[in-house]
């Protein structure tokens, strides 16, 4: 070799040595990971100068097993399939990525779910940006692997280690939207997902919830948007402001409600009260103080108290003086439903869950800051029980008032029973909770668990009574309330469920202690494990109980 | 082995190919002053590049703004590689390039890949509720497949064949390095490539753009709404900018179908140049398993030999993934002029190992 080779073969050696150290910026823009557990700024600025995958599935692929301290996904090199390798290192990882979603879907066909797991994990591995895949393998996960553990053999009879098996599920469901949303940050719907299903499938209710429904109403794509639609009266496209996910608004209120932490529910309610398509300025104090004044009368006469209003607009002087005489505060009231009404327009959904908030729960919350505990203990089980002590004190009133009106004897009964039925029913999930909420207050955890157990029972979705219960459970080591599950069990048969606790001193007090004391005698059962979830459940009212 | 004739009655000393001094084209003085002042445009583009810079898109800061000692090797091959683009050199490069497009398969492909681009809207379905996600991918992807596989096949049929067919003593016997020859060869296929892409590029981003206007009109396609989308000349912008970087990674292709060439047999070539692209296109990957296999993270799975492999694997395989922005594309991301250039002269100094290889196997080479 010549020295012009030597030179040649010298630089080689030097330029591959510079070609593995060159850059060192390249890599860390590459590799950089866009992690949940950072703030939204820290994630937007970490998103603006990634420009390669996240790689962090490969540290969950060599780690050496599933359950070391890492609730991810173990990715094994045994179930990657050669079109997953294919489509790591070609040009068409998203086009494979489709291709597996197929494969998965045919599983979900043919009911292998466990063999949808290494797939979904590839396709978002393969196509980070696919939220259709992040989505549905968090709810796979949170709802429909969770709902077939109570079939395997193995945890059949063993209730808690089907509850740390079941616990495991849903929060690696919450860990995929979490880590999707953290892909994909600027678009609503992994965000509001992992806010929904963390409230609504793993009962829990925290600032952690409620700053995820926040961070998703920030979005673009979260807002009020305008669409073309056929103008009702003209039938011609029309540009028209609809509802996008403004939605978000009331599941933040209903979160606090369900908490639940009163104040910050109505103050949620308020700003969503906002004028000019909720772009506006909040309504002022004087008409909230208004919206209070329509609450309580609905806590005095029950929720039809407009009929109080509408008799007093429409009648004559005698008429007049006769309500006024009633209800002294007529006129304020006739102004309340005058802003409730404006409100109404703004916001049905808030408005309607403003006011009742205010009939019925307000009253033992305020009693609860003022440290009245036994008052508003027995508060919130007369809203309950529909107990005219505690609440509807006015129902009199109103009957007098269709009575003037002309109303038959008959309908009026009917209607005292409407509005008495109504109550008792609709108060009974925010009531049990914030009964609950009121015993841990004052240390009664036996009456706690038993609220939170009633709550649980009551409806198998109320994901956030069976984490208190179960949190309690194992706190104290409670056992299930026999003769609560019986009670309510037996009240289902007359079609409402009646989960609500009798009113302290009452007869049927007695009889459940007595149901109680025999219970404790008899042979403690099972706990009852957590009831399977039906797979396709879609999002509930979110205020089934509120008159809207 | 008889000697070739270009060292028949010559100095022993002096291979084929290897004229003397004296035989060589004297290159002339307004070639020499084309190409200092195209050196001069590249070290005036680095000295910007240093001094002002090319700024990255607002929000970014770090690694994104930050320029390092390194990314001057890219400049520097540039420069190399046009002193040495001498005017034989050219001359070869123009050849090839003719010869290249006069191939019937790659005339077929081109318009198969023509074709298939502007009716890429029509596949849609594939994605549906994601059809803009789609056809970006499908567009890109599709490009990056087609002149891949013009770069290899022809990247390992452009010098076999001159031997082969002997047509090379001809080149040879003439005042022509073989060093000129490798060159004019390489950006001849550069040139192939570049053209090729240009026309799958211009068909991709027409047809982009037409869906788009169909979509929402020219004025709604025009429009740029923050935080919903960024307007139609913002993404074919961006778009444009991820073809160069995949004409970067061609390149690199190239100069490893051209060297692989001429160590082994085609097929074994087209082989490696395959492994090496997949190989090539994971390197984040074995970036990551490599720094990270001996760390706290992760790790406990694999065993010693086996991140030793890993280690080897990623110090001599092309970092081709570095090219690869298609993840800020979907999010509708800027694509930052200072990354570019990072991976650029990443690529650069891959291709000046790759070329000073194949001249040092192809120098010594007896036919």
């Amino acid at each position: 070799m010549n020295p012009k080779k030597w030179g040649i073969l010298a630089g080689v050696a030097l330029l591959l040595p510079l070609y593995n150290m060159a850059q060192p910026d390249l890599y860390q823009m590459r590799s950089m990971d866009v992690l949940p557990n950072k703030t939204a700024k820290e994630r937007e600025q970490q998103k603006l100068e990634r420009y390669g995958p996240s790689l962090e599935w490969l540290d969950r692929m060599t780690r050496p097993n599933e359950f070391s301290g890492n609730r991810r996904v173990k990715l094994d090199f045994r179930v990657m399939s050669s079109m997953m390798l294919a489509g790591m290192a070609s040009g068409f990882k998203s086009q494979v990525a489709n291709l597996l979603w197929m494969k998965s879907d045919e599983f979900w066909h043919k009911g292998l779910m466990e063999r949808q797991i290494p797939i979904m994990e590839m396709v978002v591995t393969l196509d980070p940006q696919f939220i259709e895949a992040w989505s549905t393998t968090g709810w796979h996960w949170a709802y429909n692997l969770y709902a077939e553990e109570p079939d395997k053999p193995e945890l059949k009879n063993n209730p808690k280690a089907l509850r740390k098996r079941q616990e495991y599920d849903v929060m690696t469901g919450l860990d995929y939207l979490d880590r999707g949303a953290a892909m994909n940050p600027e678009t609503y719907r992994l965000w509001f997902e992992n806010a929904w299903t963390r409230a609504e499938k793993a009962g829990i209710y925290d600032n952690r919830t409620v700053q995820l429904m926040r961070e998703a109403r920030t979005k673009g794509d979260a807002r009020l948007v305008e669409m073309m639609l056929p103008d009702p009266k003209t039938n011609e496209p029309k540009a028209t402001k609809v509802q996008g996910m403004d939605l978000v608004g009331r599941n933040i209120g209903h979160v606090y409600e369900r908490i639940p932490d009163i104040d910050k529910a109505l103050a949620e309610y308020r700003n969503l009260l906002r004028g000019d398509n909720g772009q506006g300025a909040p309504p002022t104090d004087e008409e909230m103080a208004l919206m209070r004044v329509a609450g309580q009368a609905w806590g005095r006469y029950g929720k039809n108290y407009d009929v109080i209003v509408s008799t007093y607009q429409s009648g004559d002087a005698t008429i007049k003086a006769q309500i006024k005489k009633m209800v002294p505060n007529i006129e304020q009231l006739v102004a309340a439903q005058a802003v409730r009404g404006k409100m109404g327009n703004r916001e049905a959904q808030a408005t309607g869950a403003y006011v009742s908030i205010v009939a019925r729960y307000v009253p033992a919350w305020e009693l609860m800051k003022a440290g009245k505990l036994p008052q508003a203990i027995n508060t919130i089980i007369g809203v309950m029980n529909a107990d005219t002590r505690y609440h509807l004190q006015g129902l009199p009133v109103y009957e007098q008032v269709l009575a003037m009106r002309g109303d038959a004897p008959a309908a009026i009964k009917t209607a005292v029973e409407d509005v008495k039925r109504s109550e008792h029913s609709s108060s009974q999930e925010m009531g049990l909770h914030l009964l609950a909420k009121l015993y841990e207050k004052q240390g009664n955890w036996k009456k706690a668990y038993e609220t939170w157990y009633r709550a649980r029972e009551r409806s198998t979705l109320n994901f956030y009574a069976q984490r208190n219960a179960h949190l309690l459970e194992d706190r104290f080591d409670f056992k299930p309330p026999q003769h609560i599950i019986a009670a309510i069990k037996a009240s289902r048969k007359t079609g409402e469920p009646n989960a609500a606790p009798p009113m302290p001193g009452s007869a049927a007090e007695k009889a459940e202690a007595l149901a109680a004391a025999k219970a404790a005698k008899a042979p403690p059962a099972q706990s009852t494990p957590a009831a399977p979830t039906p797979a396709t459940q879609a999002p509930a009212d979110e205020h089934a109980g509120h008159a809207h | 082995m008889s000697a070739s004739p270009a060292v028949m009655g010559r100095d022993q000393n002096v291979s084929a190919g290897q004229p003397r001094r004296d035989e060589r084209v004297e290159i002339p003085a307004k070639w020499r002053a084309g190409q200092l002042a195209v050196i001069a445009l590249i070290l005036l583009a680095g000295i910007y590049y240093y001094t002002v810079g090319w700024r990255s898109p607002a929000g970014e800061s770090g690694a994104a703004d930050s320029r390092s000692i390194f990314d001057a090797a890219g400049f520097l091959v540039l420069a190399g590689l046009t002193w040495l683009t001498t005017p034989t050199a050219g001359t070869i490069a123009l050849n090839t390039f003719q010869e290249a497009v006069r191939r019937r398969w790659m005339t077929a492909l081109l318009a198969f890949a023509v074709v298939l681009l502007v009716l890429s809207t029509f596949f849609r379905w594939m994605q549906a509720g994601e059809e803009q996600k789609f056809l970006r991918d499908f567009g890109i992807g599709f490009i990056i497949i087609m002149t891949l596989l013009m770069a290899i096949f022809l990247g390992v049929s452009l010098v076999p064949p001159e031997i082969e067919r002997r047509t090379i003593f001809t080149i040879l016997s003439k005042p022509v390095d073989r060093g000129e020859f490798l060159i004019g060869k390489f950006l001849g296929l550069c040139l192939t490539l570049l053209v090729n892409l240009a026309v799958m590029g211009v068909a991709f981003l027409a047809s982009y753009a037409i869906f788009r206007i169909s979509r929402l009109g020219y004025a709604g396609a025009m429009e740029m709404v923050p935080n919903v989308r960024p307007g139609l000349v913002f993404e074919l912008s961006n778009l444009a900018r991820a073809l160069v970087l995949q004409y970067g990674q061609l390149v690199v292709m190239a100069a490893l179908a051209i060297t692989l060439s001429l160590v082994v047999s085609g097929i074994t070539a087209i082989v490696f140049c395959f492994l090496a692209y997949f190989g090539g296109q994971m390197s984040s990957y074995w970036e990551h398993l490599e720094q990270h296999a001996s760390g706290e993270q992760g790790s406990g799975g694999l065993s010693g030999p086996v991140v030793g492999m890993i280690k080897m694997v990623y110090f001599v395989l092309p970092r081709l993934d570095k090219f690869e922005v298609r993840e800020r594309l979907v999010n509708d991301m800027p694509v930052a002029f200072n990354y570019m250039w990072k991976a650029m002269s990443s690529g650069l100094i891959y291709v000046a190992v790759l070329l000073a290889i194949a001249y040092l196997v192809f120098s010594d080479r007896e036919f």
